[in-house]
């Protein structure tokens, strides 16, 4: 695009497409790389990915490095030991804050504060141009400081890890659901899947004994097993129930088809159920779904916004998928496939959506871009996000309970502007790489 | 066509119930009690302990269940293990049947249980009776054990409360007539613990409750639908209550008359003692005084006749109240959307309330974006088809006059001149503009007038609509120049020295366009022509084809991606405070509170004032929007406009508009048409964080503070509004596709 100028000339272009080989991942790829501008916006994402995964050694109220009394101690790394259980600290770095320490030689990351770090002497909106008091290994305010005087620099820092982990975890969610109902609904249609009699009405009572002993008889000991122990394990146990349940359910069902009546097969539309479902969940706009979704949960986490984006926004990438294995169903090599006697799981796991999951990498970059604008809009209303989580959203909104700190309005907006552009920028590279008109 | 709508409607009836069942089922998982949430607003739960208000504020949580149709079961049946009973619901208290299924799903022995239960219900009626006398540390730590109890099921816990209460019992010795009772609860307790029945516990078992449960009154209601409602009890009633308030004000007004007689006559008696001594004739004093008691005698007749009238009124009301039939809802299918869980406020009343901003700012917001956005993608590209053509761009005219009006912008603000001098400047900026703009369109607007009016409408819009994009455009951008200028250089110069690379840039352009003399001879001939390609100005600067493309492409990615959210805050922040010296817009709200309320205000006075409100939020909701759909258009245009037709319809000679958008445009309307049927339920949600932001009462504030809030039939409503939306849109689109293009059939 206009921005950025391709740098190669076509001759030099066509040369190396000359050599290169011709697979189409490859193709993809080269394509990719003539689009100078999502090219950069790749190695922005890998930038903010990094910032993400290295934050806290780069805002931190602990040292990377310290000497104290003639032992040497490595804080930030520390801190990971503890919160594992596998360390403790010692008494005076609870006792005393890190910076009013005696040290003999000590090595802060550049931001010298955590999100949540209260620094009292810049309380009440410090700006990035005042005169800050800063006293000793206290780094300065780069960004200004929010009410609380906590430092804005390290609290979108700390926020684009949280970002990171939405548009990835939540689209993650949201693609293997989207993949897995959009295959079968593409590629049985509403003609291929035969089942036997025995096995519709065995899988419907599993699911019903299932459903009874998943959710009703283990009600109260979910509720506050997810208190507990977390939400993992809980998903985890219920989704054991069921997995036992339907394994019994289709293990019985396996001598019983041998009689004729019940092994008789018949013909599930699976593709209208699910096109059903999802017109459902498309009917109620995404963000009220969400929010009402939001609005059951008792004790709000940053987990459960990210698992609750993810179950209501797969539908983009069911449907997507959905088109595309319609089409591939029909190509020969689908046909060589069945002749060859391969199960049919088989067929669409190795050979159905490898091919069709380029054009899902379009939808899950836009579904990144959005999965972030909605965390980060949740955080700026102030649901479902705990309060005293920093994120983007919630520094932005900071910003409207004083208006004379315009670096609380300008610098967290530029942050999501920037991510939600970036990832834009790659889906639009996408779909021009994928665009068989281009090649 | 007809049959095709109706195939559409009933496949939708599925989905409708599917999406009310959806949200039914969130708001019975969500937590906390509407009952309690109303009831903490209006009649507080007496707390004093004693029975009487026990009693009485039991009877108020039953009757708020039962007007929000509340005291029924949840479902048409239901799903649990054989321990539960069917008629849990018959429990009133949520918290209650909360903590009963807790205990029965820890010990399955719901005999036991409900023992349990109704001895602790018993033994706190007993005590409320007693414990009034105790000390106060007795009630108090009764009091708290009682508040306490009802919400505990683990075993520790009840033990720990059951402690409490005995130690409160045998502490004091006016409460130790309790004692005996405590041990026989505490005995059925430990009978639960002693006779657990597990088994019951994974054994399924499904309870039907029939149509009298909460969902179908919720959704269908329980007011009858054919049968006419015998209304003349509840008329009666409503008659006999009001005459009983009236027999309550005549026996007020009685009673403190029969007090003042009373008073005046112990006065009089103490005044005839008084004067006993002097020659006064007392004779006539004692006649008054007779006549005053006989009188009085009289009325204390009548208060007793009219409290006699009250009783048998009261009586008569309350055996026609026993046939009082009362309905929770008419359901949501006949439009009754019940109750705000937060007020009892209508649902549909706040609905309606809440709709009316989010239409008008909607319709402004949709009507703006559609009406520019066409254009602009159309134009955008032609501008990629015509790479390598040269395109007038930045005319002298357009740049004068906005220049003009910003000027006047920063003067306005800096209180130079009034609003009066500021409006008329605006009009005049843009008069001129648009004048010019049509003069250099003279032909190309003769010659669509000479198609008839429509086309003559059409070319004007076109226009009008794309000048405007330019116009505005170049406001911001010069706004952005002068604004930044005012920060930094704080004096009447900042003109000068803003003006100063704005005329560097033009001389360089100038420059560089008199080495490539063709085009200034094209721009000569387009100003002579009066029709052309759609070229805005006199002479200006010429850009590439694809250069303007690229300009306009990036811009409107760069809008596309801008979150609605923050550029709502930041124009807040600093175009509607004074601290940063812009204070141009109202801060909050959709009008000013004294106008709105003052009755002098005319009309013309109240719209400008709410379109005065309106500019920012509308502006925040358009721009997302429109630069997606210009986006939008452009894509789809490119593709048709590579197609061979357009290639034979330019080789035959038409026209360039008529190519455009005769052959090319209506074949590009299908992404613009599916775009259209997701307006209706965006409007819905989608000004959520703009309305919050500018403190708009819109729908969207009410869905968000309702969710927030619990406020479960709000939610509903709007949610099962947004769905019927939806297929509204989809219907809508559907014919539009059939509109668009002849081919598509409704079969």
């Amino acid at each position: 695009m206009w921005l950025f100028g391709r740098k190669k000339t076509a001759a030099t272009l066509q040369n190396q497409s000359a050599q290169a080989s011709q697979d189409y991942w490859s193709i993809v790829v080269r394509q990719f790389a003539k689009n100078r501008l999502a090219v950069w916006s790749l190695r922005f994402f890998y930038g903010i990915l990094f910032v993400a995964i290295f934050a806290d050694f780069l805002a931190n109220e602990k040292p990377l490095y310290c000497k104290i009394d003639g032992q040497t101690h490595f804080p930030v790394f520390r801190q990971y030991a503890v919160d594992l259980g596998l360390a403790q600290w010692d008494e005076k770095f609870i006792l005393k804050r890190w910076t009013d320490h005696e040290y003999q030689s000590v090595w802060f990351p550049l931001i010298s504060y955590s999100p949540t770090t209260i620094d009292k002497k810049n309380m009440t909106y410090t700006s990035p141009t005042a005169n800050q008091k800063l006293g000793k290994n206290m780094s300065k305010h780069y960004l200004g400081t929010d009410a609380l005087g906590r430092d804005v620099a390290a609290g979108m820092i700390h926020g684009t890890r949280t970002a990171m982990l939405v548009g990835i975890v939540s689209m993650s969610i949201a693609t293997l659901i989207g993949i897995l109902l959009g295959s079968m609904a593409g590629y049985f249609g509403d003609d291929r899947l035969k089942v036997s009699r025995i096995r519709i009405l065995l899988n419907l009572l599993a699911l019903f004994v299932a459903f009874f002993y998943a959710f009703i008889v283990r009600g109260y000991t979910m509720a506050d097993g997810i208190n507990k122990t977390g939400l993992a394990m809980e998903a985890l146990k219920t989704l054991g129930i069921f997995a036992a349940a339907f394994g019994v359910a289709n293990l019985i069902a396996m001598p019983l088809k041998k009689i004729a009546f019940l092994g008789e097969r018949v013909t599930i539309g699976l593709d209208l159920l699910i096109m059903r479902f999802i017109e459902v969940v498309n009917s109620v706009p995404v963000l009220i779904l969400i929010l009402s979704i939001v609005a059951i949960i008792k004790t709000p986490s940053i987990m459960y916004v990210m698992i609750i984006i993810g179950a209501v926004s797969w539908t983009g990438i069911a449907m997507f998928i959905r088109s595309e294995l319609l089409r591939v169903r029909r190509l020969e090599y689908i046909e060589a496939a069945q002749a060859f006697g391969f199960s049919e799981w088989r067929i669409i796991l190795r050979h159905a959506i490898p091919n069709s999951l380029t054009s899902v990498l379009i939808t899950i970059a836009f579904g990144v871009a959005s999965a972030i604008l909605t965390e980060s809009f949740l955080s700026f209303i102030g649901v479902g996000v705990p309060a005293e989580q920093v994120t983007w959203g919630s520094l932005l909104s900071d910003s409207r309970d004083k208006f004379d700190a315009w670096w609380l309005a300008v610098f967290p907006g530029m942050a999501i502007f920037f991510t939600v552009t970036i990832f834009n920028l790659i889906g639009e590279g996408l779909t021009d790489a994928l665009d068989p008109r281009s090649k | 066509m007809f049959s095709y709508i109706l195939k559409r409607i009933l496949v939708f009836i599925p989905t409708f119930f599917v999406i009310s069942l959806m949200i039914f089922g969130l708001s019975k998982l969500a937590p906390g009690d509407p009952v309690e949430l109303l009831l903490k607003g209006g009649a507080a739960a007496g707390n004093s302990g004693q029975r009487a208000d026990l009693m009485s504020s039991e009877r108020a949580y039953q009757e708020k269940a039962a007007e929000l149709g509340l005291d029924r079961p949840t479902f048409y049946f239901s799903l649990t293990s054989a321990a539960y009973p069917a008629d849990l619901y018959l429990i009133k208290k949520q918290n209650h049947r909360e903590t009963i299924s807790r205990l029965i799903d820890k010990y399955g022995n719901t005999e036991a249980v409900k023992a349990y239960y109704d001895a602790l219900r018993a033994f706190e009626l007993a005590a409320s009776d007693v414990v009034i006398k105790g000390s106060f540390e007795t009630r108090r730590d009764m009091r708290d054990a009682f508040g306490d109890i009802y919400f505990k099921y683990e075993e520790v816990d009840i033990k720990n409360e059951l402690k409490k209460m005995r130690e409160a019992v045998a502490k004091d010795a006016t409460v130790a007539v309790l004692a005996p009772k405590l041990d026989s609860l505490v005995a059925t307790y430990q009978y639960i613990l002693d006779n657990p029945k597990i088994g019951a516990l994974y054994t399924p078992t499904i309870h039907s409750y029939g149509l009298k449960n909460q969902y179908h009154t919720w959704m269908f209601g329980d007011y009858p639908w054919f049968s006419k409602v015998d209304t003349m009890p509840k008329f009666k009633a409503d008659k006999l209550n009001a005459q009983l308030n009236e027999l309550t004000k005549i026996e007020d007004s009685l009673g403190i008359k029969v007090k003042a007689f009373a008073t005046n006559l112990e006065e009089m008696r103490a005044q005839i003692d008084l004067l006993a001594d002097d020659e006064i004739d007392k004779d006539s004093i004692r006649a008054l005084q007779t006549k005053a008691m006989a009188d009085s005698v009289a009325m204390i007749g009548a208060l007793a006749k009219v409290k006699d009238d009250y009783l048998l009124v009261k009586a008569e009301r309350d055996t026609i109240a026993k046939s009082i039939v009362t309905y929770a809802s008419k359901g949501f299918l006949r439009l009754d959307f019940g109750k705000s869980y937060r007020d009892s406020g209508s649902v549909g009343e706040k609905i309606l309330q809440a709709l009316f901003w989010t239409v008008i700012m909607n319709f402004i917001s949709i009507f703006l974006s559609y009406i520019i956005s066409i254009p602009l993608g159309v134009q955008s590209a032609v501008w990629k088809k015509n790479s390598l053509q040269f395109f007038n761009f930045f005319s002298y005219h357009a740049l004068i006059t906005t220049a003009i009006y910003s000027i006047s912008m920063v003067l306005y603000a800096k209180g130079v001149i009034g609003a009066g001098w500021h409006f008329w400047i605006l009009v005049a900026c843009i008069s001129v503009f648009v004048l010019i703009d049509f003069i250099m369109q003279r032909k190309y607007l003769a010659e669509k007038a000479a198609s008839g009016i429509l086309g003559l409408i059409w070319a004007v819009t076109y226009v009008l609509s794309l000048g405007m994009v330019l116009f505005w455009t170049y406001i911001i951008g010069e706004m952005l120049l002068f604004g930044a200028a005012m920060l930094f250089i704080k004096s009447p110069m900042m003109f000068v020295y803003t003006g100063v690379p704005i005329a560097l840039f033009y001389a360089w352009r100038k420059y560089r366009s008199r080495q490539q003399p063709v085009q200034e001879d094209k721009t000569k001939k387009l100003w002579d022509d009066g029709k052309g390609n759609v070229q805005f100005g006199s002479t200006g600067i010429q850009l590439r084809g694809n250069v303007l493309d690229n300009i306009s492409t990036g811009m409107l990615f760069v809008l596309y991606s801008l979150p609605s959210f923050w550029i709502g805050t930041i124009l807040l922040v600093f175009l509607t405070v004074a601290s940063y010296g812009i204070s141009w817009f109202p801060t909050a709200g959709a009008y000013t509170m004294e106008l709105h309320q003052n009755p002098n205000t005319s009309n013309y006075t109240y719209v400008i004032d709410v379109l005065h409100h309106l500019i920012l939020p509308v502006f925040c909701m358009t721009y997302g929007s429109f630069a997606f759909l210009s986006r939008q258009t452009r894509g789809s245009m490119l593709g048709v406009l590579r197609q061979d037709y357009i290639r034979t319809a330019n080789a035959k000679g038409l026209a360039e508009d008529k190519v455009i958008w005769k052959h090319a445009f209506r074949n590009s309307l299908f992404p613009i048409i599916t775009l259209f049927s997701s307006v209706f339920p965006r409007a819905l949600s989608g000004s959520i964080a703009i309305e919050m932001i500018y403190n708009i009462p819109g729908m969207g504030v009410l869905a968000l503070s309702s969710i927030v809030a619990r406020d479960w039939p709000l939610v509903f409503a709007i949610s099962m509004l947004a769905a019927l939306l939806t297929m509204i849109g989809n219907l809508v689109a559907d014919m539009l596709y059939g509109v668009a293009d002849p081919r598509v059939t409704f079969k």
